[in-house]
């Protein structure tokens, strides 16, 4: 009872620094809401993103003309089957990959134009993340303290607050090589947290993980969508994506076919389940899933 | 203001220091790296000792206690032969020679009926030298003497000479005496003198720069590896590059890392072969008579400090470019045999220096080494190594940290190597320090070795004078010409080629007319602290370039000197080098950095090393930064560089040579005191005009 308090003390502090960007964001005259009453306005725009990749066999549109925007505490879900475009769409809203066409824009800066500023904003976890097999974690979360320019006052209290949230005490001490997957999961968790970003790309983080480790990430999706964080999720498994998100843009072959709430999908599409609305918007022949 | 910037730099060096701790403690704390740092050295160099011993040592000792061995052939006259020896080793006993030298052993040959049996026996080695003699008349003899090209043979050979000379002598000696004939020969006394040998170059210094780069090799490459190739493999690698930190702040955290420890191995290197060498009693072999003495140690440990790092930023632009492990080590096995080759160059005989070696990286460390090891370095390649080598290790390490991380290396399986080498879609808007450090790295071989040419090759004066022209227009011109094309910067930014106001060309005309007695002021200077390296071979070199420079008309010489130089070295060292440092140093660090490169460019001929032009040159590159950061243009700078030199070129076929370069350089005279005075007054007036303008500039700023 008394560890459920304490979260929950833990999370109104990460709260609290994310409404200092956000007022930040309003200070500088970014246009704030949607139109609809969420709490702060869009944290994630993207407008006719496009990319494109030269290879043997010609060009191929890996994403072609994307558009849309994330809520702050909303959790996004960006879904498709393998080879969609959903990867490379995160990678460009976080400057890794280059865009051919169209913008991102992050709480206000855009990807294209200043890129350090963008990254400064973004907690980013890829299910093919690695840890340093040779540091603790406490390392590791100094190391992305002082990456992301965490000053260390800041960044002491951060470090143990996020040791004890993502109980990580039993094993702090050790070299991450001695972890089992679920833990150096955990880490990787709470190295995104590290800045306390106002926005989290979350990149089929759930893939090679059990069902313990699957329920850390919704835990963990719910805590960061609570403290009014704006979170983009790509996965292929549609059921999880149920579980989780408030929106969804269904992606195929790199163009977002359909996106809105659930209930919204649903009347569009007159299907219950994504699954369904999936193989229909796609037209792919019944008996074919994705995922599992 | 200055506080808080002294704060900030504070704070990134701080986070700089812990970055690369990280690093440090992440390759250190490998086992592997442990492995190769401690345990290689303790075992490879008892090992290594143990066969030199016995190649070398054993090969000493039989040389030292073995009697060589003479074979002579038998014939009839087997008792005169022994008779004529025995005279001969008494006769140089007599004259105090020490016995020992003459340790020979004599044998006659078995049989004497086959004329090849000597021979036979000097070239299987059953004997060390054969002698035949042959009474041919009664007054000649015929002595055959046979050896081997060894150094025990040629040894005894030549023993065996000294004796049969000593008999000969003699016998003459006796037969005169016997004779009573008067002859006056002079008085000859021969008086040996033993001198103790001075450590000259030893056998195996010449292999030393080939164990520098084992050396430094095993320590720094599994690190290299480890810290950029090895992100990719465990995955972090997109993380750190999702994180807002410079690439170039990630790989110089690297290159720390890889650095360090290449710099222990080698240490725990050089403590085991010290230690081996001593315990084993090698040293004098190695490193001479002398020994190793704390100098040498102190020698061989800057020279692994500048191997490595130059190595470590080839190990890390070499490895940055792979995506597993496997794919680096694959690369580096060419490296390997390439870096094997110069370590060999090292042990060429009469192998020098020169313009093009010194500019080849890597073989103009090797032959530094090699130089400095036997004693004959000079202390202008010894400069220009070191320069050219901390230029080539910036480009690799700003290669690096362009390969690093691009999306090519992150995603390389998806995209193969499309993206790298591909021209920009985006316009640049300045070049970043990166693209101007490689700049540099190839400019600066690139001037130096064709001016080499230009210098050694057979041109008339014009010629000479235009090639050199060309060489300037295609470095310094051409280059960042095209370099902006390619990033498809625009010129009026990147390179500074924007129009400006006429009160700015006023000041630069002003300037170009009035700034050379304060160069000839900070020579003057420079020359009286010592730092003019003018012997006379050069003075001489200066004064027949004058007398060619006289012969040509003033205009082709302020076209190819003045003009030319002028406008090329503004484009490129306040142009393109100035833009891509301002905003990241601030404007005064991007003029004095500037200043520096520029003054290092004319420090360094491939002649000589002119250290005498480095203060004029570095004063002069403050004024025209100064004057390129207040025009927003580097146009007045082209043309104050452009006058000056001219200037001072239009001077020559009116001055008498002797007059101009002031014949003993310590002894120019200084100028009469009103040209110091005009200098000082112009400097008034410049600085009066952009108090004057800037404030023109606040009070239009304010009303607007």
């Amino acid at each position: 009872m008394r560890a459920r308090r304490r979260d929950v003390c833990m999370w109104i502090v990460l709260t609290e620094y994310n409404a200092f960007w956000c007022g930040r964001r309003v200070a500088e005259g970014v246009p704030t809401g949607c139109g609809n009453a969420r709490l702060w306005g869009v944290m994630i725009r993207v407008e006719r993103l496009t990319k494109r990749f030269w290879t043997e066999r010609g060009e191929i549109v890996a994403v072609d003309g994307v558009s849309f925007s994330v809520h702050a505490g909303e959790a996004y879900g960006l879904l498709g089957p393998n080879g969609a475009g959903k990867t490379t769409t995160l990678r460009m809203i976080l400057g890794l990959l280059e865009a051919d066409d169209g913008f991102a824009e992050v709480v206000g800066y855009r990807t294209s134009d200043q890129p350090l500023e963008v990254k400064r904003r973004i907690g980013f976890v890829s299910a093919s993340s690695g840890t340093y097999p040779w540091l603790t974690p406490r390392e590791v979360l100094w190391y992305f303290a002082d990456l992301y320019d965490v000053p260390g006052a800041v960044a002491r209290r951060r470090v143990s607050e996020l040791i004890e949230l993502f109980r990580l005490e039993s094993f702090v001490h050790q070299r991450c090589a001695t972890l089992s997957t679920g833990q150096r999961q955990r880490v990787n968790l709470a190295r995104a947290l590290v800045h306390d970003p106002p926005v989290m790309l979350l990149d089929e983080p759930t893939t090679g993980l059990d069902v313990l480790g699957s329920q850390v990430i919704y835990d963990y999706v719910r805590h960061v969508c609570t403290a009014g964080k704006a979170v983009i999720l790509t996965t292929h498994r549609l059921d999880e994506a149920e579980r989780l998100c408030t929106r969804f843009g269904l992606l195929h072959q790199g163009r977002l076919v359909q996106q809105g709430t659930l209930s919204e999908l649903q009347s569009a599409t007159g299907c219950t389940r994504l699954v369904d609305m999936f193989l229909k918007l796609a037209e792919v022949p019944a008996g074919f899933s994705f995922g599992d | 203001m200055p506080d808080t910037a002294d704060h900030h730099l504070q704070d990134v060096l701080g986070r700089q220091y812990r970055l690369i701790l990280k690093e440090l403690r992440e390759t250190l704390r490998d086992r592997r790296t442990v492995l190769t740092l401690v345990l290689m050295p303790l075992l490879v160099y008892p090992l290594l000792s143990l066969g030199l011993q016995r190649l070398l040592l054993t090969g000493v000792k039989e040389q030292e206690e073995e009697p060589a061995i003479v074979m002579v052939q038998r014939s009839e006259q087997d008792e005169l032969v022994r008779s004529w020896l025995e005279r001969g080793v008494n006769a140089l006993r007599r004259e105090g020679l020490p016995d020992v030298a003459w340790r020979l052993t004599f044998a006659v040959s078995d049989r004497d009926d086959h004329p090849d049996a000597v021979p036979q026996a000097v070239r299987t080695g059953k004997a060390d030298v054969g002698l035949a003699a042959k009474w041919t008349q009664s007054d000649r003899v015929e002595v055959t003497l046979y050896y081997r090209q060894e150094p025990i043979s040629l040894a005894a050979l030549e023993r065996l000479e000294r004796i049969l000379h000593a008999a000969h002598w003699a016998a003459v000696r006796q037969q005169l005496a016997q004779a009573r004939i008067p002859v006056r020969l002079p008085a000859l006394e021969i008086r040996p003198e033993k001198l103790q040998p001075e450590a000259g170059p030893s056998p195996l210094a010449t292999l030393m720069p080939l164990v520098l780069i084992l050396m430094t090799i095993t320590g720094a490459v599994y690190p290299a590896i480890d810290l950029t190739a090895g992100e990719r493999e465990r995955g972090t690698l997109e993380t750190l590059i999702a994180a807002p930190v410079a690439r170039w702040r990630l790989l110089v955290a690297k290159y720390v890392a890889v650095l360090a420890v290449a710099l222990l191995t080698a240490s725990v290197n050089l403590v085991a072969m010290t230690v081996t060498l001593h315990v084993s009693g090698l040293t004098s072999v190695v490193f001479g008579p002398a020994g190793l003495s704390i100098a040498v140690i102190a020698l061989v440990f800057m020279l692994l400090l500048i191997f490595a790092g130059f190595f470590s930023a080839l190990l890390l632009s070499i490895t940055s470019v792979a995506r597993s492990f496997k794919e680096a080590q694959a690369y580096l096995i060419p490296l390997m045999l390439v870096a094997l080759a110069p370590g060999l160059l090292s042990m060429v005989p009469g192998l020098e220096l020169n313009a093009v070696l010194a500019a080849l990286p890597l073989v103009n460390i090797v032959l530094v080494a090699r130089d400095l090891f036997q004693g004959t370095a000079s202390a202008g390649w010894v400069v220009v190594s070191l320069i050219t080598t901390l230029f080539y290790a910036a480009a690799a390490l700003s290669l690096a940290s362009y390969v690093f991380g691009s999306d090519a290396i992150l995603y390389g399986s998806a995209l193969g190597w499309s993206s790298v080498g591909r021209r920009p879609v985006k316009p640049l808007p300045v070049a970043s320090p990166s693209i101007a450090w490689s700049c540099l790295a190839i400019a600066f071989p690139l001037q130096f070795m064709a001016a080499g040419f230009v210098v050694h090759a057979a041109l008339s004066p014009p010629a000479r004078l235009l090639a050199a022209a060309l060489i300037t227009l295609v470095v310094f011109a051409l280059l960042p010409l095209s370099i902006s094309w390619w990033y498809r910067m625009r010129l009026g930014t990147a390179l500074g080629v924007a129009p400006v106001r006429w009160h700015c060309w006023a000041v630069a005309l002003l300037l170009g007319l009035s700034l050379w007695p304060l160069a000839h002021g900070c020579f003057l200077l420079a020359a009286r602290a010592g730092l003019a390296t003018l012997d006379s071979a050069t003075l001489e070199r200066i004064r027949h370039l004058l007398i060619e420079w006289q012969q040509l008309p003033t205009w082709y010489l302020i076209a190819a000197l003045g003009i030319v130089p002028g406008v090329c070295e503004e484009l490129f060292f306040r142009g393109l080098v100035y833009g891509a440092v301002e905003k990241r140093l601030g404007a005064s660090r991007a003029i004095l950095l500037a200043a520096l490169l520029f003054a290092a460019f004319h420090v360094v001929t491939p002649q000589w090393l002119a250290i005498e032009r480095f203060a004029p040159s570095f004063v002069l590159g403050l004024v025209l930064g100064t004057l390129r950061w207040q025009a927003r243009s580097v146009l007045p700078a082209m043309l104050t560089h452009a006058l000056h030199n001219s200037l001072l070129l239009s001077l020559t076929p009116f001055a008498s040579t002797g007059e101009l370069i002031g014949v003993q350089f310590g002894k120019i005279p200084p100028l009469a005191w009103y040209w110091y005075a005009l200098s000082l007054a112009a400097f008034a007036i410049w600085w009066a005009a952009w108090r004057f303008t800037r404030r023109r500039h606040a009070a239009v700023a304010k009303s607007q």
